[in-house]
């Protein structure tokens, strides 16, 4: 179906603001600070705005069943024998919710910089880089072919490395920036790989032609057959599929960059390290869901990295003391949660995690945000404490951020993260179940502990820090950061409702308006009358599906409040100072107890960057400076210098017969008049 | 009227360099300027060669493609004629050059005061050479022009280059001319055989044995592996590039490597079909330890100039990876890959350059911290690294993905590895690159002379808005490029196809084109008869080519 607007304003309105603030900036004409926020404040304004109407189109063409999806092709990008990517966009109702949550959360978080980057001499370079992150993460998700898809995903790493390294005259920054693309890039070789391997089947790129390609049952049967180590062609697709998820979704065992990306300005963290970009990998999984389907292993292997991810990113998040560290290993672990959901081949609830957690994950990064701001970058949650009094609107927004995501019943995280936990029970992996609940009940604790060390109790910060500050106290942030906090909070309060189950009397809007993307894929595989069934809750689990919800749901709810309860037991009121020292000896303490090591072990991230420091980089680089290149100096080179000498020798030799002494020469030649007839003498020649 | 344009483009420069030699030392700015115009002149001349290039959608052979051809005896007792003509393979070729050709005056400008006489010279009579090479049909006048890009490239490095320049200089000339001597040998041979040097000829008559193949191609493919230069012919690259002045290394790499990657497309290969499916193995392997060598040594180096050396031999080994997988991706992608690899290294170089002479040091420890105080230039080095490293979106990216792609869908398990392998090369270019990047443009300025460093000028801004205004475009719109190299690539491979049956008694026929082998067994891309297309058949009807170029 033709788009009524054209599609490619979507991503267009970005690009135009990345030109205009950034050539702007090249050619030394400056505009004034507000100008530039505003001019890159507007483009994603007006993406939303192209984007709503799209997918009000969209919306009323499905409900006229007259069409599922819009498409839109601009221009035929490479084309080289069979090689044939087409520079095209397609909007259906999963790219569409993408779309939405990349525009809407987008806009906000653009507003909301003008107010945390108002100091920043080098403002019109930040909105630049956000509004390419904004274009380059619309072509990914509009994008109707893997290779369009693939350029948005490295441009969207791009835009992250410029982001995280945007202070780089800090040395650790810029190096942070470096690790997000590297790490990304060792992901996306997986993706290129898997891009290969579909291409060499099926000789196309787009979504469209592979889906028509699926239908091709003989042909699947063959690609289904194993070829490596037991696994069939097509699983091993997805799972390249699935290495290049791993890097940009941050799953074992690419996650490192995440927690340091930390380094970019915190309006970055929310947009591309909790909101948007890292949830990529989670799209892609339910865009190729038509190939997950036929490659259950792979699926599984998703299900599972998504729960073991979860469950270690929430414990090392148990005792992070900066503020944004916590929010990082929590972003981590919940996008494991969402891995969790498609892995197991609920799509729809994956996608539908992804969109609350991108409310209330880009609400607590904004939060954190306000707070550093109001803290003058204070990061350590230890020198916190009571800031609710001095900045209510964040606290009060960053709790109902906190409650969304520990699941705090009608609020959005309840509803999307008990559908996937529900899920996974239902479609037969009860130990991806007790995974996930048990990451859940970590996560209440450490996101309770990490709100009451922030706002509640007394300020721990010393005078002298205190000092620092513009009057002597923390202080609040201005509206326009405020503002979008409100909006957030609202979603992450209500953004759940469109997804509320039958069970609890809702209908889930959600799942059913995600269900033309993925019914073909969910009528092959083997839970299907969990999927299909008209209000997705299966009768045959147990012979009572509905008593079954019911109990996961209790278990859910009863784990989250043991966590609150713990959070509140150890970190309010005076305990919380005695908690806090005790931390403090676990980690000094050279000998200790057990818990002690149990805290020096998640506090230092199970030393995972030491480990892939020792294990890969140095021998790499060892490898590379007293090995490889001396070899290239010594072995390679001195072949060739060798060569060289011989030649020389050899000269001088014949240099040296060449004495210019006629006695000699008359000497060598009768010498050699001899030995010649003596030689055909002995040969049988007479003369 | 049309064989005149070739003839003009390829003496143009030689005409400009004896004005030259009539023009006195001391005039330097008249030099510069007069040079600045012919290398001008000739890159709007070439212009129309690249307009005026529409061959027909589909071509019967090789030679159909061929236009603009000249034809004249030059030497009838031997059969040596003067022949120029340019086709989808060259032409891509040819335009770098001359496109190259007054950036490099430009970017010498007040970097070169000494002898600028000589360096005009020796500018104009490298273009020459290179064009000449580019665009010779005839073996014996291929080598001439072959021979003599040398020599002026010999100057360039020993008088204008570094402190090691005298070596440099003697080790670029004697390694590729041991080279070269053999493949003159082959030259010969093949004349005296076949009684012409006549390319086209050769490709449509000429038939070797099976032996005759392998040492032929022996003696082609060493001159051109070392120019390209393969590992483990390579350990010239990083002393000349080193040593050479900001215009022989943008040259060196820009161009001169080519003509190795080029004279294995245009007579390695096509003359010699049999030998290649020999050599097609060892040669991959090459390529990809190459391509992974070349980055992992690039990696540790202290000076820029050899890093950038070094990622030479790594991206070099792509281009060769995609000519052997004999597939339309894999060779257009190589073919984009060599103009790819011209821009965003010359890029490079040029960037250096410009450091260089600021700072007088191409160390990265003495940098540090400097994008804070030459804004423009961060712009277009970021580009050029970004280029350099394959980013979507930049010319890079199309290349190296239609080569791994090539790579990958030849029918053969070992040639699937080599294509993941070297996407290993991928990852490690980002290493290189952006750890390069870092250690130079950011952290804080620790010397107090790079406090001092002033910002790109006006003269270099337009040189490197040139080049990257090209890399963007490339990247964007890689189909108004390729398309021009469509026909000339099918040709190549239904030639190819062709031949590997004519071969003299004696050898067994075996396939060439890698396509027409049968599928290994071991690896499960079945073949169904519906829903799966070939990558490309060379057998194949090109509707997509008669589709482009309509």
């Amino acid at each position: 179906m033709k788009p009524t607007i054209p599609l490619f304003l979507i991503p267009l309105f970005p690009l135009l603001g990345f030109l205009i603030n950034g050539l702007s900036l090249a050619a030394g004409r400056r505009f004034s600070r507000v100008t530039v926020g505003a001019i890159a404040s507007l483009m994603p304004l007006l993406s939303f705005a192209v984007s709503l109407s799209l997918v009000w189109q969209l919306y009323l063409a499905k409900t006229a069943k007259i069409g599922f999806a819009l498409h839109e092709v601009v221009y035929t990008w490479i084309e080289s024998g069979d090689v044939q990517v087409r520079f095209a966009f397609y909007l259906d109702s999963l790219s569409a919710v993408m779309v939405l949550v990349v525009t809407g959360v987008g806009s906000l978080i653009h507003i909301y910089s003008n107010g945390y980057m108002e100091e920043d001499e080098d403002v019109a370079r930040y909105f630049a880089y956000l509004n390419l992150f904004m274009f380059a993460m619309l072509l990914l998700v509009l994008g109707d072919n893997l290779l369009v898809l693939f350029v948005g995903w490295e441009g969207v790493g791009l835009a992250s490395y410029l982001l995280i390294g945007f202070w780089f005259t800090d040395t650790e920054k810029a190096k942070a920036g470096m690790k997000a693309f590297v790490v990304n890039r060792i992901g996306d070789l997986g993706f290129l790989v898997g891009i290969f391997l579909v291409f060499a089947a099926f000789s196309t790129f787009d979504y469209v032609g592979l889906q028509e390609s699926f239908r091709n049952a003989g042909l699947i049967e063959q690609l289904k057959r194993p070829v490596l180590w037991r696994l069939s062609y097509l699983e091993w697709a997805g799972i390249c599929f699935f290495i290049g998820a791993m890097g940009k979704s941050a799953q074992i065992p690419l996650y490192v960059w995440l927690p340091d990306a930390m380094a970019g300005p915190t309006p970055v963290s929310a947009l591309i390290h909790a909101a948007t970009m890292v949830t990529a990998g989670v799209y892609m999984v339910a865009r190729l869901n038509f190939l997950y389907i036929q490659a259950p292993t792979a699926l599984t292997m998703i299900a599972w990295v998504g729960a073991l991810t979860a469950f270690f990113a929430a414990t090392i998040g148990l005792f992070q003391n900066d503020i944004k560290k916590v929010l990082a290993y929590s972003t981590v672990s919940q996008l494991g949660f969402m891995f969790m959901g498609v892995g197991v081949g609920a799509f729809s609830a994956g996608v539908f995690h992804l969109m609350t957690h991108a409310f209330f994950k880009a609400l607590l990064f904004l939060g954190v945000g306000a707070v550093i701001y109001g803290m003058h970058h204070e990061q350590d949650i230890r020198k916190m404490g009571g800031l609710f009094k001095y900045m209510p609107v964040t606290g009060a927004t960053f709790l109902i951020g906190t409650l969304a995501i520990i699941g705090f019943p009608g609020l959005a995280g309840f509803f999307s993260k008990d559908e996937i936990l529900w899920m996974a029970l239902a479609t037969q992996h009860p130990a991806i179940w007790v995974m996930g609940t048990l990451a859940a009940v970590l996560t209440a604790f450490y996101m309770m502990r990490l709100t009451w060390l922030t706002f509640f109790g007394s300020l721990r910060a010393t005078e002298d820090e205190l000092h620092h500050m513009p009057h002597g106290k923390p202080h609040k942030a201005p509206w326009v950061m405020e503002m979008p906090l409100v909006i957030l909070a609202a979603l992450s309060v209500a953004g759940g409702w469109i997804g509320i189950p039958h069970v609890l009397g809702g209908h889930n809007h959600f799942h059913h308006w995600l269900e033309p993307v993925f019914r073909e894929a969910w009528s092959l595989s083997p839970n299907s009358q969990v999927f299909l069934n008209p209000s997705y809750h299966p009768h045959t689990l147990l012979g009572h599906g509905t008593a079954a919800e019911w109990a996961g749901m209790g278990f859910a709810l009863g784990g989250m409040l043991f966590g609150v309860a713990v959070a509140l037991f150890f970190y309010s009121g005076r305990r919380a100072e005695d908690t806090l020292s005790r931390e403090e000896e676990a980690q000094t303490e050279a000998s200790g107890g057990f818990f002690s090591s149990i805290y020096r072990l998640l506090s230092n991230k199970y030393y995972v960057d030491e480990i892939y420091n020792a294990v890969v980089i140095r021998p790499l680089v060892n490898l590379s400076r007293s090995g490889l290149w001396p070899f290239d100096q010594l072995v390679v080179d001195g072949m060739v210098r060798l060569f060289g000498a011989i030649t020389r020798l050899f000269a001088q030799i014949l240099g040296w017969l060449q004495s210019g002494n006629v006695k000699v020469y008359l000497y060598s030649m009768a010498m050699g008049l001899v030995g010649l007839l003596l030689w055909l003498r002995l040969a049988g020649l007479s003369f | 009227m049309k064989g005149l344009l070739l003839t003009t483009i390829t003496f143009l420069p030689l005409l400009g360099a004896l004005i030259v030699l009539w023009m006195r030392e001391e005039q330097k700015q008249a030099l510069r300027v007069l040079t600045l115009l012919f290398l001008s002149a000739n890159f709007v001349l070439s212009l129309f060669l690249w307009f005026g290039y529409i061959p027909p959608a589909k071509l019967p052979s090789v030679q159909s493609g061929m236009l603009f051809l000249v034809q004249v005896d030059w030497i009838a007792s031997l059969g040596v004629q003067y022949y120029l003509g340019v086709d989808g393979l060259s032409l891509l070729l040819v335009m770098l050059t001359t496109f190259l050709g007054p950036l490099t005056l430009l970017s010498s400008w007040s970097s070169i005061q000494e002898r600028v006489k000589g360096f005009c010279f020796a500018l104009l009579v490298l273009q020459t050479g290179m064009l000449g090479a580019f665009l010779a049909l005839d073996l014996f006048l291929f080598y001439v022009f072959w021979e003599l890009m040398l020599i002026p490239m010999y100057f360039l490095i020993g008088i204008w280059g570094g402190k090691r320049r005298i070596y440099a200089a003697v080790k670029l000339l004697l390694y590729t001319m041991f080279g070269s001597l053999l493949m003159l040998v082959a030259i010969l041979y093949i004349g005296i055989q076949h009684g012409t040097y006549d390319l086209l000829k050769l490709y449509e008559t000429a038939t070797f044995t099976q032996t005759e193949q392998f040492w032929l191609f022996l003696c082609f493919g060493l001159a051109f592996l070392i120019k390209v230069p393969l590992f483990p012919f390579h350990t010239w690259l990083p002393d000349a590039h080193v040593e050479a002045p900001t215009a022989g290394s943008v040259i060196l790499a820009g161009v001169l490597l080519k003509m190795g990657t080029y004279g294995l497309l245009r007579f390695a290969m096509p003359l010699f079909p049999q030998a290649l499916m020999q050599f097609t193995q060892p040669l991959m392997v090459l390529s990809v330890i190459g391509i992974l060598y070349g980055a992992l040594v690039a990696m540790v180096q202290p000076d820029i100039k050899k890093l950038v050396a070094y990622s030479s031999v790594s991206h070099l080994g792509f281009v060769m990876l995609g000519l052997l997988s004999l597939n339309t991706p894999g060779l257009q992608g190589s073919l984009l890959q060599m103009v790819n690899h011209g821009l965003s290294t010359g890029a490079l170089f040029l960037l250096v350059g410009m450091l260089y002479e600021r700072r007088h040091t191409r160390m990265i420890a003495d940098y540090g911290g400097i994008a804070s105080v030459v804004p423009i230039f961060t712009i277009f080095f970021m580009i050029a690294t970004l280029s350099s490293i394959g980013l979507p979106g930049l010319n890079g990216f199309v290349g190296e993905f239609l080569i791994l792609i090539g790579t990958f869908s030849v029918n053969k398990i070992y040639a699937k590895t080599y294509a993941i392998v070297a996407g290993v090369g991928i990852i490690l270019g980002a290493v290189y690159m952006l750890w390069m990047f870092r250690r130079v443009m950011f952290g804080p300025i620790e010397r107090p002379e790079n406090q001092e460093i002033a910002d790109l000028n006006k003269r270099e801004i337009g040189v490197m808005l040139a080049v990257t205004v090209l890399m963007i475009w490339i990247g964007v719109a890689p189909r108004t490029v390729m398309q021009k190299t469509d026909a000339s690539v099918q040709a190549f491979l239904q030639h190819m196809q062709r031949v590997q049956h004519r071969v003299v008694a004696g050898a067994t026929p075996r396939s060439v084109v890698a396509e027409a082998t049968p599928r290994s067994k071991r690896i499960a891309t079945p073949v169904p008869a519906v829903g799966v297309r070939r990558v490309l058949d060379a057998s194949m009807p090109s509707q997509k080519t008669a589709k482009a170029d309509r």
